[in-house]
């Protein structure tokens, strides 16, 4: 059957579960930053992490987990566009998305995103509890914005309207905690 | 903030992305912007970013969980939840592996069961009858082929088609049509496409992918079907006589009625001439050809094919072919032999796995003055010896049976007619030299929303119309 069978070395199986147990998030919202949709993201997550496990034995240890894998997830993601068949003018191009990832990697680098996402906790328990409900339907219950619209009694275009305006004050909010506003 | 753009339509861009919802006009504009703007980029990664955070880690601590949509999703969502299964599965498998060396696996998980004038392109699985199969894809351009999977589902392919077998529970069609039959035991089935799922839960029915642009069609004969349109995760629950179409990333309303479902419609090339017989065509001066229907109103029509069909009840859309030759420059009685030619093409509308083997009847039309039929405006009520209330009938005693051919099930293309005596008789005792064929599909479906046979008219752009192919004598 398979030809890239992992070696079944019980220190190496603890190794890689250990290892992503620790990157998962990280690598998760690398993901979601590029593909945008979450539930493409939680795809390309499920098919890239079967795909590490089975590449894992050329993983060498020691080295950069997190970059190795994410080489291993750019390369999920651009097939999982190819698979979708979705037609390519309703993505961003190939090419954009290299440039946001070489972008997120230098983020992460930098550590960019750890005070930027406690800034963001701090900024939605500011919201009012209607708006973090509209949140939580879109988020915690993946409602779509027509879920949601039955759910608050909205028109769809005014919840499209109201989560933009939802996004833009989170990320104005953030800023400016982060005094970079 | 910066100079070089305008923050807020960025983020408003940004967020129309994310949803979806962005024209291609909009999305070209933050391709623009992000490809030419270093800050851009990190605006928008950093927005993305937020939006990422809030969906894998959630908003503030759990409150209310309520379920607002209609159908929750399968698959486990929260983060820690499907980390813990993936670690635990992992571990229990791969301990597994340690503890016991890996014996033989069962790879298989369903059968070739049978194969009707099939013709298979190079696919990773085997085609023959029996054959067992396991993950792998098959490619069918001709024919029909069934393959039966172990859980209970058996799934019958109509060319031209691509699948490929995932597991027992699992297939995905890549383009073309197939009818599933899934027994209780298979409840779950799921066949996925280009551009939808569809989950079975004990029925019987047919998905279609178009392979120009991968949309899918699902009608539903038994029982229920769920349609997901897996960008959104929306989906709609589809009953005994329902359908729904998905294209691009939009799930289609749902339209009742059991009907032929619009498929694929690939082009066959002519079939090369005899040479050293007479040929008269429908084309000829005088000639002429053209279909009726009756039955319910259909907006399935064709100004280049000639249509059959013998449909289930009376109201079904019954469709009959008449043929006019001109025979002018034949003297009465010099035909030695006669075939008649018809060419058969595909309509891409209803399922061939509705109807068996197909029987065509060709009448000769006995009285002759009703040889002057208009092609462009003849219909049900007034063609020739069409018995207009009963479905499939013609008036007996206005015809002769001239002869019969059968197209098997399956089969879309070819070269099918009649020739001996009957025909041959009946054109050497025409005496208006006019001759009108009546061409009637015998076998009725075996259930509604069957396939609608065609032949090539004289109007059909490549396809050589119907001919009749005479020996003559000196």
């Amino acid at each position: 059957m398979s030809t890239e069978a992992p070696s079944p070395d019980p220190d190496r199986t603890e190794a890689f579960l250990r290892l992503l147990a620790e990157h998962e998030r990280r690598l998760a919202l690398y993901v979601t930053g590029l593909v945008a949709c979450p539930q493409d993201a939680q795809d390309v997550m499920q098919e890239g992490k079967i795909i590490m496990w089975r590449q894992f034995h050329q993983f060498e240890l020691g080295t950069n987990f997190p970059a190795w894998a994410r080489k291993i997830l750019f390369y999920q993601i651009l097939a999982h566009r190819r698979r979708s068949k979705r037609a390519p003018s309703e993505h961003l191009s190939e090419r954009l998305l290299e440039l946001l990832s070489e972008e997120s990697e230098s983020a992460s680098r930098e550590q960019r995103w750890e005070r930027r996402e406690k800034a963001l906790q701090e900024c939605v328990t500011k919201l009012s509890p209607e708006h973090r409900e509209i949140l939580e339907l879109r988020y915690r219950d993946e409602a779509s914005i027509e879920g949601i619209s039955r759910r608050t009694e909205r028109t769809e275009g005014a919840v499209y309207r109201l989560l933009s305006r939802l996004r833009k004050n989170l990320y104005l909010c953030v800023e400016k905690e982060l005094g970079t506003a | 903030m910066n100079d070089s753009f305008d923050t807020d339509h960025l983020l408003e861009l940004a967020h129309g992305y994310i949803e979806g919802r962005l024209t291609p006009a909009e999305l070209a504009e933050l391709e623009t912007l992000l490809t030419s703007d270093t800050e851009a980029r990190r605006v928008y990664l950093d927005f993305l970013h937020d939006h990422a955070s809030l969906h894998w880690d959630h908003v503030g601590t759990g409150t209310n969980t309520a379920v607002i949509e209609a159908f929750p999703p399968l698959r486990a969502r929260r983060f820690p939840t499907l980390w813990q299964a993936f670690a635990a599965a992992a571990l229990v498998a791969l301990l597994a592996l340690v503890a016991t060396r890996p014996g033989p696996r069962e790879t298989t998980f369903a059968t070739m069961k049978k194969t009707e004038a099939a013709q298979w392109e190079s696919g990773t699985l085997p085609t023959a009858e029996g054959a067992r199969l396991g993950a792998g894809v098959v490619e069918l351009v001709r024919g029909l082929a069934t393959i039966s999977f172990d859980s209970g589902a058996e799934v019958v392919l109509e060319a031209p088609a691509r699948l490929s077998l995932v597991d027992g529970m699992n297939c995905v069609l890549e383009r073309g049509t197939a009818v599933a039959e899934v027994g209780e035991s298979a409840t779950g089935f799921t066949i996925r496409t280009p551009s939808a799922r569809v989950i079975d839960y004990g029925t019987r029915f047919a998905v279609n992918v178009d392979a120009t642009n991968g949309a899918t069609q699902t009608q539903v004969f038994d029982g229920l079907v769920e349609v997901e349109e897996p960008e959104s995760k929306k989906r709609i629950a589809l009953r005994e006589g329902q359908q729904a179409l998905v294209t691009g990333s939009s799930l289609g309303g749902i339209s009742e009625g059991v009907e032929e479902g619009t498929w694929s419609n690939p082009e066959t090339p002519a079939r090369p001439r005899e040479p050293g017989i007479r040929s008269i065509t429908t084309a000829d001066p005088g000639g002429g050809d053209t279909y009726v229907w009756g039955g319910k109103p259909t907006t399935h029509t064709s100004e280049t094919l000639l249509l059959l069909k013998n449909g289930l009840g009376p109201d079904a859309p019954h469709r009959k072919t008449y043929l006019r030759f001109p025979l002018d420059s034949i003297a009465a009685g010099k035909i030695v032999s006669a075939r008649l030619d018809l060419r058969l093409t595909p309509t891409g509308w209803g399922l061939a796995s509705h109807l068996g083997d197909s029987r065509f009847k060709v009448y000769g039309i006995l009285d002759e003055s009703l040889d002057g039929w208009e092609p462009a405006s003849l219909a049900w009520d007034q063609a020739p010896a069409n018995d207009p209330a009963s479905g499939n009938s013609v008036r007996n005693d206005l015809v002769r049976e001239l002869g019969s051919f059968t197209v098997p099930r399956g089969i879309q293309t070819g070269s099918f007619g009649i020739d001996g005596d009957a025909l041959r008789d009946f054109l050497n005792a025409d005496g208006n030299r006019r001759a009108t064929l009546l061409i009637v599909r015998e076998t009725p479906e075996t259930r509604g929303g069957g396939l609608v046979h065609a032949f090539a008219s004289s109007r059909h752009p490549t396809l050589a119309p119907p001919t009749l192919e005479l020996k003559v004598s000196e």
